[in-house]
């Protein structure tokens, strides 16, 4: 994989919000890349700047406050910041597809499931009124819809949550994309529904060698649908990694944290381990590392100086003063147990 | 669905039967109709006043007159206007056109320009556009509506004798009496439009949609449109009652031959039986209305449909 071109090649990629409470750096100097086949994980808690992330590839930011201040998003080399509206609105659902998180909301209640799946298929003309019929039948079929000529006609109240995220695939996959951009596809589902709709996800991408960017907070998703994880904090990515690495070996404080934050089956504990305090106000992130006030290994440079990233193997990326660049391991990082 | 019709018309037959109890206690409650009816002069004469009383039906018992007129009703018979000696029904009926004219030319005005300034608006919300319309939309709110009809015909009539002060007559005569009909309810729809727009453009399904290329056209005018259009639909409809009902103002200005000025001729003379058709019959047609637009969020709605 190292050796292919990127799908997509993110950046320093900076997103801001103006309001009269002043600047939120909401994403502020991201940089990653996708390559074809593969699936990117983004990893942080609320307010990490994963979603910002996501709406800033296909230029979707909340408006007016939301504004894309610098960066570069190609997309097979193509910078899509520099596109008319019009063409970027043609990539969208063509090119790059999105799933979002509620499959409960994220269908028009009053429209068959049939017209909705179909509809991007015929605003980028990969249908016409006489065949799209046909198309969308085909499509419910690749996302394992039973009896597909039925469910066509269905509205969304008729269906369950994972028969609705189903639907929404079939609608998001239906120009055949080359990147799906996931924002937390599995979250409003139930842990059954859950594993269905990932398996399916997999499916699809083996099927089509699609590129995914799949948004979670969860490190068993991950672990089960990821290639790479990049996790982010305060607006920044500060670890990025193959996922069998950084399961065995991660270098970041606060990824340390978060994967200890998890609960482990069979092992019982008196109280969740936790990472003490807070994440940062995006309006008023300290000098310095905006970590620093939680994490266990500080040092004096951290509050002044934002770390450099550092390659530590293949693939292996973190911006952390603690971590040692030759072995990797951060020092003087106590997980809470 | 069809569970949906037949509970929605059970309940418009009832509604109507109420009506009718309302209309006919309304008409005895007024005072004594017999009285009322005899000129001052001969306002002495008893034998008179039992004879004419008799004449009417009134010296049966209030159940008894319920009873005959809802009988005669069945059988098409809404009884005769005591000034016109003339059939109330077929005197509303003469009259009705005028009205339904004017209430539909003033209810397309509202339409169609109320919901795409609501539309438009809530597109840009607090830019130029947005806060130049709420200001309009604010003042035709609160402009009662004589009061625009004499600003209109002071300026389009006598000042620039562009349009018709009166009376009906061809579209020219429609323009001002539609315009001060509808100023309100353009105003009422645009605002509501506006807030109900900007609701459903914030919803999930409308983001999935723009994260996906669905067309800039579809997304506003299908899918958030249809979803506002709920509340659109009920505003819509009380406004086309008003102008059906509420046009006494308007057509007396106007000299407008519809059924507001046979209701005030009417009142007027204490022509009860002329009253009671024209609001038994304005009442049921609102029934009709709210009926129709019953089935239509229905078929916006399809949880409505399956829904109990």
């Amino acid at each position: 994989m190292t050796t292919q071109e990127p799908l997509l090649r993110v950046r320093n990629l900076r997103t801001h919000f103006t309001s009269k409470l002043g600047v939120a750096k909401a994403v502020d100097g991201v940089s990653f890349d996708v390559f074809p086949g593969e699936t990117l994980g983004l990893v942080g808690e609320s307010g990490s700047g994963k979603s910002v992330t996501c709406l800033s590839v296909v230029r979707l930011v909340p408006q007016p406050s939301g504004r894309i201040v610098e960066g570069e998003v190609l997309l097979g080399g193509k910078d899509l910041l520099t596109l008319s509206d019009n063409e970027m609105r043609d990539i969208r659902g063509s090119r790059v597809a999105y799933i979002t998180q509620d499959p409960l909301t994220s269908l028009d209640p009053l429209f068959r499931v049939g017209n909705q799946v179909g509809e991007p298929m015929l605003a980028h003309g990969r249908a016409n009124r006489k065949d799209v019929r046909g198309k969308v039948v085909d499509m419910l079929r690749r996302v394992r819809i039973p009896a597909p000529e039925i469910r066509a006609t269905q509205f969304p109240h008729e269906m369950s949550g994972g028969m609705r995220q189903r639907v929404v695939a079939a609608l998001a996959l239906g120009c055949r994309p080359e990147l799906l951009i996931a924002d937390e596809p599995t979250t409003a589902l139930d842990v059954t529904v859950q594993a269905q709709i990932l398996r399916l996800l997999r499916d699809l991408q083996e099927e089509s060698g699609l590129s995914m960017i799949l948004v979670t907070h969860d490190f068993g998703i991950v672990a089960r649908a990821c290639d790479r994880v990049a996790v982010m904090y305060a607006g920044r990515i500060v670890e990025i990694s193959p996922v069998t690495d950084i399961f065995e070996r991660p270098a970041h404080p606060y990824t340390i944290g978060l994967m200890a934050s998890v609960p482990k089956i069979g092992i019982k504990s008196e109280h969740m381990p936790s990472i003490e305090g807070q994440p940062p106000d995006v309006r008023r992130i300290p000098p310095g590392c905006p970590f620093a006030p939680r994490c266990t290994a500080r040092q004096d440079r951290c509050t002044v100086e934002y770390p450099p990233t550092i390659k530590l193997r293949d693939q292996h990326e973190v911006a952390c003063w603690a971590v040692d660049p030759v072995t990797g391991v951060p020092a003087g990082v106590a997980v809470a147990e | 669905m069809v569970r949906y019709i037949g509970l929605r018309l059970g309940l418009a037959v009832v509604t109507v039967f109420g009506i009718s109890i309302v209309v006919f206690s309304l008409a005895r409650l007024s005072g004594d109709v017999t009285a009322t009816l005899i000129p001052p002069e001969t306002a002495g004469n008893p034998e008179q006043y039992e004879r004419l009383k008799k004449d009417l039906g009134l010296d049966k018992s209030y159940p008894e007159q319920y009873v005959i007129w809802v009988g005669n009703m069945m059988q098409g018979d809404f009884g005769d206007s005591i000034t016109f000696r003339e059939s109330t029904l077929s005197l509303y009926f003469d009259k009705f056109p005028y009205t339904i004219r004017l209430a539909a030319a003033a209810f397309v005005l509202a339409v169609l320009i109320g919901i795409p300034i609501g539309v438009t608006t809530a597109l840009r919300p607090n830019s130029l556009w947005d806060r130049v319309a709420s200001v309009v939309a604010l003042l035709g709110q609160a402009s009662p509506s004589f009061f625009v009809a004499i600003l209109l015909i002071f300026f389009l009539s006598v000042k620039l004798g562009w349009l018709p002060t009166s009376g009906p007559g061809g579209w020219k005569n429609y323009v001002m009496p539609a315009m001060s009909l509808s100023l309100f309810s353009i105003a009422a729809l645009a605002r509501l439009t506006r807030s109900a727009m900007l609701e459903v453009l914030d919803r999930d399904h409308i983001k999935l949609a723009r994260l996906n290329g669905f067309s800039e056209r579809s997304i506003i005018w299908r899918h958030a449109l249809k979803n506002a259009s709920i509340p659109i639909l009920t505003l819509a409809s009380l406004q086309f009652v008003f102008f059906i009902s509420g046009s006494v103002v308007i057509e007396t200005i106007f000299a407008w031959p519809g059924i507001g000025q046979l209701s005030i001729q009417a009142i007027r003379s204490r022509d009860y039986p002329m009253v009671q058709t024209i609001v038994l019959l304005t009442s049921s047609l609102v029934v009709l209305i709210t009926l129709a637009v019953d089935l239509l969020y229905a078929w916006v709605d399809p949880r409505i449909r399956y829904g109990s």
